[in-house]
C-alpha cells in the first residue's frame, strides 16, 4: 500500500516546493525594489559631502564616514525629537483609538437620526486637502495662546475621520448577533460598547495605532509651522529643518533620516506580529 | 475598563497643556530661514545678549517653504516674531498690511548698498535694515581649463570671449560642457540683459519689450540651444547647475555668493575652482539684492527690538556674520571678513561687482508675473515660442498687472 | 419567547421610531468626533468657501469678486492640464498599487519562511521621511546615471529623463507614489485577509478548487470589505497627491504641464502668488471632483462588497 502511496506524496511535495520557489523570488523582486532607495540613503549617509555629488555615482563609499552621525547628532537636538515624537504619537494614538471606536462603533451599529449626515462630515474631512486646515487651525492655536507646545502639536490630530472610517468598517463586519444577546440580558449601548464590542477590535486598533503612528510621525510641515524651537519639533520635522535655502548637505541629512527611521522601525516590528497574528486568533468571523 | 479610559482622557488632558516656562527678562524672537546661516545668527544674537543681560533673544530657524507660510499666518494671527529676516519678494505684502515695525530712529544708511536700503523703504519710511548683500559671479572648474590649455577667465572677458572658451572646452564624448546656462532669472539672463543695456523691469515698467533685453536673452537661450555648450535644460531638472559644476560636468557656469559655503565644503571640489567677475556686454551689471532685519508691528518690545534691529545692523555684528560665512555683510568696511574666509579663491571680486551691481527687480505685484516668466521661458526652452514671442507676451502681461 | 421590537430583523422605513436611550448613547459617543472635526476642518472648509468669493492682495483686505474665480477656473488651461494629470495619476497608481499590494499580500499570507522579514521590508517605505524620498528617487531617476536607467542600459533599453520629459514625468511620479503606499496598503490586506475563516479554503479544498479559482471565489470576495476600504483611500490620496510632485517637478521643468496637479497648482496660486480667492476656488473644484469618485465607489460597494 505504502509503496503506491509514495510517489503521489513525492509529486505532491516537489509542486509545493517549486511553488514556494517562485513565491519566494517574486517576493525578493519586490523587496529589493522596496527596500533599495534605504540601502541608497544609508550608504549615501556614510560618503563625504563631495562624493554624494558625484558623477557617475559612486555605490560603496571610498570611506565609511561616521563623522555625518556625530555631526547630525550635535547639530539637532535628537533626545527632544524623539521624546516629542513619541509624545506626539502616543497622544495621537490614544485621542484616535479613543474617539474613532466610540464613533466608529456609534456609525456601525446604531441607529439614530441624521447618521448619513454625520457621517458625510467624517467623508469630508478625508476628501479635502490637509493644506487649508493649516492657517485656520494655527489661529485657533495663536488664539488659545497654545503654540509651541506638545499640544499644538496633538491639535490637528485630536480627532481622526480615518480612524473613524476605518473602525467603523471593522464594526460593520461584527455580527449583530452578539449584541443582541445582550440586549436580551439587559445590556445598555455602552456596556454592549465597552464589554462586548470593543474587545473584539483589539487588532483593527492595533492596526489603527500604527497608522495613527505613522501619520503623526511623518508630518513634517505642521511642526515647523506651529512651533518655533527646535527642542519642541518632531524628528520629520526636524531632520525637514536641516534644509538650507539653497543647498543641503545631503549625506547629514541622510544621517538624519536614517536615525529617525529607527523608532519607527522598531515599533511596527514589535507590533506588526501582534496585530497581523492576532486577527487569526480572534476568529470573528463565524 | 472604563477606569483605564478615564484615566486616558485625563492623561490627554494633562499632557496637552505643558509648556515653555516665560522668563522674567524680556524674550524676543528672531525668525529667519537658512540652517547654513544659523551659527552667524546666533553669534550676533550671543553678542547682543552678552551686552544686555536682561534681554534673552531666541533664535528661531524654519527652512524656506514653512517660513513663509509660518509668517504669513502669524502675521493674520498677530503672533509675529519679533524680529525677523525679510526678503525683498516678500517685503512689499507685510508692508503695505502694516505687519512691519518701522524703524523710526535717527540711522545712518550710507554704509549699505543703496540699493538695498531702497527695497525695504516704503514711502520715505525705512522698515528694515539692510543685512546683506550677494551678486553673481562667474565660477569655473580650474582642472577643466588645465587639462585644455586654455586661460582662465579674467576682467577682460566679453560675451565673445565666453562663447569661444565654452566651445572650446565642451567635450560631449566626455559629459563635459563649457557653460551651464539655465532656465534662471537671477544667476542667469538677468545680469546679460542689464550688460546689454536693456532693462527687465523699472519704475513699474516692464523692459521686456526691448530689443536689447530680447537680445540678451536670445543671446543666454542660444548657449543651450544653438551652440550646445550648455547641458540641455532637461538635464537641469535632474541636476541643478550648481550641482552639475561640483561633479565636474560644466567648465563655467554664473553663481551667487550665496553658494559659495556649499562649494567649499565639497572637499572634492573646493580646490578645484576659482571666480572671476562676469564678463561684460557693452557694460557691466551684476545683478544683487540684500536681505533685511525686519520687526513686527505687533511686537510687545518695539524698543528692545528697534535696539537690537540697529545691533544688527551695525559694524560689530556684520562682522560676526560674515566671520561664520553667513554671506556677505552689508556694511561697508567689513566684507573683508566675510572674503577672508576663503583665501584659496578669488572671492573679492563679488564685492567688488557691488560698484556696477543692479538690483534684483521688484514690484508689489511681482509674484503675480513671475511665475508666468517661468512659465513663458519655459516654453521657449521647449521650442514652442522664440524669445520674442515669449518675451512681447510677458511684457503684455506685465503691463497689464502693474498698470492696474 | 418573544423577540422585542429592537432585537427583531431591522424593518426598513423611516417611520420606524428610534430608541430614544440608543439615539442619546449614540449622540455621545459620536460627539467628541464630530466636535472634533466641526471645529478643526468644517469651519476650515467654510472659510475656504468664503474665501473663494474673494480676490485677495497677500494680507491686505479681500475685495468681493463673487464666482469670478470659478470662471478663471474654467477658462484657465492650466486647470485643464492638472485635472488631466490628476485623474492620470489616479488611474496610474489606485489600480496597480493596488493590484500589487493584493499580490504581495497574498503571498506574505502563505506559509513561507522569512515572512516577518518580508513584511518588515515592505512597510520600510511607509517610515522614512518625505525630504529624503524625493532626494533618492531624484537621483535614481537621474536620465545619465541614474540606476533606472543604467539598468536599462544594460538590457540595451535608453532610458529617457525621466523627471523632465513630459511623457514620463508623471510616471515617474506615480511610481514613486505607489512605492510609498504599498507597504502600507499591504498591511490592511493582510489583516483582512488573515481574518478569512479557514473553513472556507478547506471546504474549496475538499471540492478540488484550484489555487486560482479559490483566489476569485473565495478569497476576493472574503476580502472585499478592506478591499473597498484600501481603493477609497487610496482613490482620495491620490487626487490631493502632493507632496512628491511639489518637490520633484517645479515651474523650471519642461515637464511642468505635464506633471503639475491640482493639489500643487493650488499651492503655487495661493502660497506663492499670494492668491488664496483662487486658491479656495481650486480647492473646491478638487473637492467636488473626489466627492464624484467617492460617492461612485460607495454605490459599488452595494453591489460589489461583500458583509458577513
Amino acid at each position: 500500500m505504502t509503496t503506491i502511496a509514495q510517489p503521489a506524496a513525492k509529486k505532491k511535495i516537489n509542486y509545493r516546493s517549486r511553488g514556494k520557489l517562485i513565491i519566494h523570488i517574486i517576493l525578493i523582486i519586490g523587496s529589493f525594489v522596496m527596500i533599495f532607495p534605504f540601502v541608497w540613503m544609508i550608504l549615501t549617509s556614510f560618503k563625504s559631502n563631495g562624493e554624494s555629488l558625484l558623477i557617475p555615482p559612486t555605490f560603496l563609499p571610498k570611506e565609511w564616514l561616521v563623522e555625518n552621525y556625530t555631526e547630525v547628532t550635535r547639530t539637532l537636538p535628537f533626545g527632544a525629537l524623539y521624546i516629542n515624537t513619541l509624545l506626539l504619537m502616543l497622544l495621537r494614538i490614544i485621542c484616535a483609538l479613543v474617539f474613532s471606536s466610540m464613533a466608529g462603533f456609534a456609525f456601525a451599529k446604531l441607529r439614530f437620526p441624521f447618521k448619513r449626515f454625520f457621517f458625510f462630515l467624517v467623508l469630508t474631512q478625508m476628501m479635502l486637502p490637509n493644506q487649508i486646515f493649516i492657517i485656520p487651525q494655527y489661529q485657533m492655536l495663536a488664539s488659545m495662546n497654545q503654540l509651541n507646545s506638545i499640544f499644538a502639536l496633538l491639535f490637528p490630530g485630536l480627532v481622526s475621520a480615518f480612524g473613524t472610517f476605518f473602525l467603523r468598517q471593522f464594526y460593520m463586519s461584527l455580527p449583530n448577533v452578539l449584541s443582541e444577546a445582550a440586549v436580551l440580558d439587559g445590556c445598555n449601548t455602552f456596556q454592549i460598547f465597552f464589554k462586548i464590542m470593543l474587545p473584539l477590535t483589539k487588532t483593527a486598533m492595533m492596526a489603527l495605532a500604527v497608522f495613527t503612528a505613522v501619520f503623526a510621525y511623518s508630518d513634517m510641515m505642521w511642526p515647523l509651522i506651529v512651533n518655533n524651537n527646535i527642542n519642541m519639533m518632531t524628528l520629520s520635522a526636524g531632520i525637514s529643518s536641516m534644509q538650507g535655502q539653497y543647498t543641503t548637505r545631503y549625506p547629514i541629512l541622510m544621517a538624519g533620516s536614517t536615525l529617525a527611521m529607527i523608532p519607527m522601525l522598531v515599533l511596527y516590528l514589535i507590533f506588526q506580529r501582534q496585530f497581523i497574528e492576532g486577527i487569526a486568533l480572534t476568529g470573528t468571523k463565524g | 475598563m472604563r477606569k483605564l479610559f478615564a484615566i486616558l482622557l485625563t492623561l490627554c488632558m494633562v499632557f496637552s497643556f505643558v509648556s515653555f516656562a516665560s522668563a522674567e527678562d524680556v524674550t524676543i524672537t528672531f525668525a529667519f530661514w537658512d540652517n547654513n546661516q544659523e551659527p552667524g545668527m546666533t553669534a550676533i544674537a550671543e553678542a547682543y545678549m552678552a551686552a544686555h543681560p536682561d534681554v534673552k533673544v531666541e533664535v528661531q530657524v524654519t527652512p524656506w517653504n514653512e517660513y513663509w507660510t509660518k509668517l504669513e499666518a502669524s502675521a493674520m494671527g498677530g503672533s509675529m516674531p519679533d524680529v525677523f529676516w525679510m526678503h525683498s519678494n516678500q517685503f512689499f505684502k507685510y508692508v503695505t498690511a502694516n505687519t512691519l515695525l518701522p524703524m523710526d530712529f535717527e540711522y545712518d544708511y550710507s554704509p549699505y548698498p543703496a540699493g538695498v536700503t531702497a527695497l525695504y523703504t516704503y514711502n520715505d519710511v525705512h522698515y528694515a535694515v539692510p543685512k546683506d548683500y550677494d551678486t553673481i559671479a562667474l565660477v569655473y572648474n580650474k582642472e577643466i581649463f588645465d587639462n585644455a590649455g586654455v586661460k582662465y577667465p579674467d576682467d577682460t572677458w566679453t560675451w565673445d570671449t565666453l562663447l569661444e572658451t565654452a566651445k572650446k572646452l565642451t567635450d560631449a564624448d566626455k559629459g563635459i560642457y563649457g557653460f551651464g546656462a539655465p532656465n534662471d532669472r537671477q544667476s542667469g539672463y538677468l545680469n546679460l540683459i542689464y550688460q546689454n543695456e536693456g532693462f527687465a523691469f523699472e519704475n513699474g515698467k516692464s523692459g521686456y519689450d526691448q530689443p536689447a533685453t530680447q537680445e540678451a536673452i536670445q543671446w543666454w537661450v542660444d548657449l543651450q540651444k544653438v551652440h550646445g555648450v550648455s547641458p540641455s535644460q532637461e538635464s537641469f531638472v535632474d541636476m541643478g547647475v550648481d550641482d552639475q559644476m561640483q561633479a565636474g560636468k560644466l567648465a563655467m557656469c554664473f553663481t551667487g555668493s550665496w553658494m559659495m559655503s556649499s562649494y567649499t565644503n565639497n572637499e572634492l571640489f573646493a580646490d578645484k575652482f576659482d571666480l572671476a567677475v562676469l564678463p561684460q556686454g557693452k557694460t557691466r551689471a551684476s545683478i544683487y539684492n540684500g536681505l533685511g532685519y525686519a520687526g513686527a508691528a505687533s511686537t510687545k518690545y518695539p524698543e528692545v527690538v528697534k535696539d537690537f534691529i540697529r545691533f544688527c545692523g551695525s559694524e560689530e555684528a556684520n562682522k560676526l556674520q560674515a566671520e561664520k560665512k553667513a554671506a556677505i555683510p552689508a556694511y561697508a568696511g567689513t566684507e573683508h571678513y566675510f572674503t577672508d574666509n576663503f583665501t584659496a579663491i578669488n572671492i573679492a571680486c563679488y564685492p567688488e561687482m557691488i560698484a556696477y551691481g543692479v538690483q534684483y527687480p521688484f514690484s508689489p505685484n511681482k509674484s503675480l508675473w513671475e511665475s508666468q516668466e517661468e512659465e513663458l521661458m519655459n516654453e521657449v526652452y521647449a521650442g514652442s515660442k522664440t524669445v520674442q514671442e515669449a518675451c512681447n507676451e510677458l511684457h503684455g502681461i506685465i503691463t497689464e498687472i502693474e498698470g492696474t | 419567547m418573544t423577540v422585542s421590537a429592537k432585537t427583531a430583523a431591522p424593518r426598513l422605513g423611516r417611520r420606524e421610531r428610534y430608541d430614544p436611550k440608543v439615539v442619546t448613547a449614540a449622540f455621545i459617543l459620536i460627539a467628541p468626533t464630530i466636535i472634533g472635526l466641526l471645529v478643526l476642518n468644517i469651519y476650515p472648509f467654510f472659510d475656504t468657501i468664503r474665501r473663494s468669493l474673494y480676490k485677495t492682495q497677500g494680507l491686505g483686505p479681500e475685495v468681493y469678486v463673487g464666482l469670478k474665480n470659478f470662471e478663471k477656473l474654467f477658462t484657465d488651461d492650466m486647470i485643464g492640464h492638472a485635472t488631466i494629470n490628476t485623474l492620470l495619476y489616479m488611474v496610474l497608481t489606485v489600480p496597480v498599487g493596488v493590484l500589487l499590494s493584493l499580490i504581495f499580500a497574498s503571498l506574505l499570507n502563505s506559509k513561507i519562511r522569512g515572512r516577518d522579514i518580508y513584511r518588515g521590508i515592505y512597510f520600510l517605505p511607509m517610515v522614512v521621511a518625505p525630504a529624503a524620498v524625493a532626494m533618492v528617487w531624484r537621483w535614481i531617476y537621474n536620465a545619465e546615471n541614474g540606476i533606472l536607467n543604467i539598468a536599462l542600459g544594460a538590457l540595451g533599453i535608453r532610458g529617457p529623463s525621466w523627471l523632465a520629459d513630459p511623457n514620463t514625468a508623471l510616471i515617474a511620479c506615480a511610481i514613486i507614489g505607489i512605492w510609498s503606499a504599498v507597504g502600507y496598503d499591504l498591511v490592511l490586506i493582510l489583516a483582512g485577509l488573515q481574518s478569512i475563516s479557514k473553513s472556507y479554503y478547506e471546504a474549496a479544498e475538499i471540492d478540488g478548487a484550484s489555487g486560482i479559482q479559490t483566489f476569485f471565489h473565495i478569497t476576493i470576495p472574503m476580502v472585499s470589505p478592506t478591499l473597498f476600504f484600501v481603493i477609497l483611500m487610496r482613490a482620495m490620496s491620490s487626487l490631493k497627491q502632493f507632496d512628491t510632485i511639489y518637490l520633484l517637478i517645479n515651474t523650471r521643468n519642461p515637464a511642468y504641464k505635464n506633471a503639475t496637479v491640482l493639489m500643487t497648482l493650488f499651492y503655487r496660486e495661493a502660497f506663492e502668488k499670494f492668491n488664496k480667492g483662487y486658491g479656495s476656488a481650486i480647492v473646491l473644484y478638487t473637492f467636488v471632483i473626489i466627492a464624484i469618485f467617492t460617492a461612485i465607489q460607495f454605490i459599488s460597494e452595494k453591489k460589489l462588497v461583500h458583509y458577513d
